[in-house]
């Protein structure tokens, strides 16, 4: 008989509190129990990247990550950064830049960028590709979106994000 | 991917608690770190995961001329720490190739090591720098030399009831050092081949010690003992670098498979062990 468990963490700003089981992966709980699919899946085994969400500050593949490890977490979701009363810059920048074609990879991709860019406000190109290393884009090619992130950066660089 | 037939995680806040859950649980259970390789397949058979990321093992640590690492030490933690780049470099170089960011970000060093595939980026340098693992069961602590520790591909020395608590890496005062090497094919994807290797040199410059560890080539990785022998004692040169490559393809035997043939994989651990070599040697005869 599977366990529930009662789990709370900090989600965009807000406290959460949820129930769950011990095999339910982040993705789900966000996407099937909370409602919020601007998180994708891609390939659910934690390759392509499409899933990546931040937790505690680090970017991470939410398919592979269990909601149980979301307990007294602080969990930051596409959701969380822009809005209809403004975009974060790097949201702006992917649309500027035409970066996003399908997006099915760019929630991800911008979330990667952000937990990166919050701790390394001055990256090189080389950096930035790293960054999203782990972020798989079939559409773009990967050079607007590097373009989209330094842009940002120099953005962020300027002002309080 | 989601765990259909988990029905429990557990999450001790302690190591002696997380002990004891291991000895005493009845069903199948299974230790999780950052879960970057557990939580990606099914598994059916596991009732229970034991969650030890908040268990007080992450931690780095230099004790008299011994690096200290929990075994719970993300990778990311690894990167950025001055310590391990200057003491365990191989070990720092493989850190920044294994997977991707956002798998580092979680990763840990001793789940990369339990999970002992042939390839495991962070085994080569435990083998190369002569790591002890520091094994915690019930009843207490025993130490298993680095060398010792892998039996088969995804086996281990390992009792059902034990975890890793620490990797205790002796250092030299001066004049050693390290260094790592990989090909895959392409930046995020397994090793085809990874090559560690470790010197240590006399006043003079002629190699005291040297430990060279060959992954992905064999069902566990493996030390190249009769090219090391080559090189005790030398001075390097062209002539000793050639001997030491050649004797390689005796310590491994590669396989064939979807990402590499075991010919490449013969011919590229030679061009990875020389590259590996003139840098360890380096830093170690700076």
């Amino acid at each position: 008989m599977e366990k529930k468990y009662t789990i709370n963490f900090t989600l965009n700003g807000k406290e959460r509190t949820v129930e769950t089981t011990a095999g339910t992966t982040m993705s789900a709980l966000l996407r099937e129990i909370l409602g919020n699919t601007g998180t994708k899946v891609g390939c659910d085994i934690g390759d392509c990247g499409a899933c990546t969400i931040i937790m505690n500050g680090r970017a991470v593949k939410s398919c592979i990550l269990p909601a149980m490890k979301a307990d007294g977490a602080d969990i930051v979701t596409i959701e969380g950064l822009g809005g209809k009363d403004g975009l974060h810059p790097l949201q702006k920048k992917f649309v500027e830049y035409a970066a996003v074609q399908c997006g099915y990879c760019t929630p991800g991709m911008i979330l990667a960028a952000k937990a990166f860019l919050d701790e390394n406000p001055n990256p090189t190109e080389e950096e930035a590709r790293i960054a999203i290393s782990g972020n798989i884009c079939r559409c773009t090619g990967y050079v607007k979106p590097v373009l989209a992130i330094l842009s940002a950066a120099e953005e962020m660089r300027g002002g309080s994000y | 991917m989601k765990q259909l037939s988990l029905k429990e995680y557990l999450v001790p806040r302690s190591l002696k608690e997380a002990l004891s859950i291991l000895d005493e649980y009845s069903g199948n259970i299974e230790v999780i770190a950052g879960g970057t390789d557990l939580f990606v397949d099914e598994h059916p058979d596991l009732d229970a995961m034991l969650d030890i990321t908040k268990s007080g093992l992450d931690y780095i640590k230099v004790e008299g001329r011994c690096l200290v690492l929990g075994s719970c030490t993300t990778y990311r933690e690894l990167i950025k720490s001055c310590e391990v780049k200057k003491n365990f470099r191989a070990l720092w170089e493989a850190s920044n190739v294994l997977a991707d960011m956002t798998v580092r970000n979680i990763a840990t060093v001793g789940g990369n090591i339990c999970s002992a595939v042939p390839s495991g980026d962070a085994i080569p340098p435990m083998l190369a720098c002569g790591a002890d693992f520091i094994i915690a069961g019930k009843n207490g602590e025993r130490t298993v030399k680095a060398w010792d520790f892998f039996t088969g591909p995804r086996k281990t020395a390992l009792m059902r009831n034990e975890l890793i608590k620490e990797f205790r890496i002796p250092l030299p005062l001066d004049k050693f050092g390290s260094s790592f090497e990989k090909v895959a094919r392409n930046s995020v994807d397994l090793a085809n081949a990874n090559v560690a290797v470790y010197v240590e040199c006399e006043n003079d410059n002629r190699i005291k010690d040297i430990r060279i560890a060959l992954g992905a080539v064999a069902p566990t990785a493996v030390r190249a003992k009769a090219a090391e022998d080559c090189a005790r004692g030398k001075t390097p040169n062209d002539e000793m670098l050639d001997k030491l490559c050649a004797a390689l393809p005796s310590a491994i035997s590669p396989i064939t498979n979807i990402r590499s043939t075991k010919e490449y994989r013969t011919n590229v651990v030679k061009v990875l062990a020389k590259k590996a070599f003139l840098r360890a040697y380096e830093s170690a005869s700076a």
